[in-house]
């Protein structure tokens, strides 16, 4: 029973995103944060180097949305005592799901797993990793706590 | 963009004696640049676009306004009290700009520095943006309009920015705010350390630091509990 996070978006609370900078190019619908981009959301926080966002909608009408979010310089994936690290992360806002690629690791206190691609489900807090293509194995690896729990 | 107004514009002798077709294309890119330039912000505030400098209270405490110099405007010969110019482009954009009071240096003017002005800009949808600042310089020659000593920028449906000096480039169609900026929307706040709009408003850069706080979705759903964690590795 390996444990992998249990990142659960809480979809009431706030959005608070710092960065360096932000450019917004209206015309294309997408903004870029550059440099320290912190993006938390009540227990969750993500952390890279540059942040593409993509929205739709004009808000002029009323309408607009964030579609997606893309994370790209390393991107580190906080919730509670689990991380997710790897060289990229999308967030798909609708989907409510953050897919994370590149030596992807994943820790929760002292147990890691390793992989090449990460689904993290916000809705229901469950995540898939798996050794990415290749069918490069996914390393594990475990410490037994001291009640001696039945080892994978 | 440079789109012929419809009628004539009134101009009440706010550019110097008789308003000529050049002010009314000056204006309604003024116009223009405002008109883009606060449904970007309020998207901004929308789209959780923003960063945040080190802590907010730091943006607070920046001297925001780059203070102009103190103006002086040979012999103050001239003086307008409550000059006012109001038109209306071939979009059905009307538009308004009053002052308590302005002085240009002369008949026809290189500098109009004006006290107290607001320009309100309303669309043929009725948003309405209106910009109320202290004091401005306006520069006709260069197109250029300096606004300082605070400026607001507020639009009906309720997003307010705040920052200490603005300058409006009319030929460019470009904003700089070189101080710190705040904004406030129904969406949630917005604070960045300078902010630049230019294109005529589709691109804003902000930099220096910034922070966006976006409210969270209105009866939004809060998510099922995880239901335990699952890996298959």
């Amino acid at each position: 029973q390996s444990p992998a996070p249990g990142f659960a978006l809480d979809a009431s609370k706030p959005i608070e995103i710092t960065a360096d900078s932000l450019e917004v190019l209206q015309q294309e619908s997408r903004a870029i944060f550059s440099g320290k981009v912190d993006v938390v959301q009540g227990d969750i926080r993500l952390r890279t180097e540059r942040l593409r966002v993509a929205y739709s909608g004009d808000p002029q009408s009323g309408g607009g949305q964030i579609t997606e979010l893309r994370a790209e310089g390393g991107v580190v994936v906080t919730s509670g005592r689990e991380k997710a690290t790897g060289a990229t992360a999308h967030y798909d806002v609708a989907a409510r799901t953050i897919r994370m690629t590149g030596d992807v690791v994943l820790s929760q206190d002292d147990t890691v797993i390793r992989g090449q691609e990460l689904v993290i489900d916000l809705a229901t807090g469950r995540s898939k990793l798996t050794g990415g293509s290749g069918g490069g194995r996914v390393r594990s690896v475990f410490t037994v706590p001291e009640r001696g729990a039945k080892e994978q | 963009m440079a789109s012929a107004p419809a009628r004539r514009p009134r101009l009440d002798g706010l550019a110097g004696a008789g308003g000529s077709a050049r002010d009314a294309r000056r204006y309604s890119r003024f116009v223009g640049v405002m008109r883009v330039a606060l449904p970007l912000v309020a998207l901004l505030l929308l789209a959780a676009l923003t960063l945040w400098p080190v802590i907010g209270e730091r943006i607070r405490a920046l001297e925001s306004a780059r203070v102009m110099g103190e103006m002086n405007v040979p012999g103050d010969l001239m003086k307008m009290t409550r000059p006012s110019y109001s038109g209306a482009d071939a979009s059905g954009r009307r538009y308004a700009l009053v002052a308590d009071a302005a002085y240009p240096n002369g008949l026809d003017p290189t500098e109009v520095r004006l006290e107290r002005l607001t320009a309100t800009v309303t669309d043929p949808s009725g948003r309405t943006v209106t910009v109320d600042a202290v004091r401005g310089l306006y520069y006709p020659k260069l197109e250029t309009l300096d606004l300082d000593g605070g400026v607001v920028v507020t639009s009906n449906d309720g997003t307010r920015v705040e920052t200490g000096a603005a300058t409006l480039d009319l030929a460019q169609g470009t904003i700089v705010a070189p101080g710190a900026l705040a904004a406030e929307g129904p969406y949630g706040t917005l604070d960045a350390a300078r902010a630049r709009v230019s294109d005529e408003g589709r691109r804003l850069k902000f930099d220096g630091g910034v922070r966006l706080v976006i409210n969270p979705v209105r009866g939004a759903d809060a998510p099922t509990p995880a239901s335990g964690p699952e890996s298959r590795p």
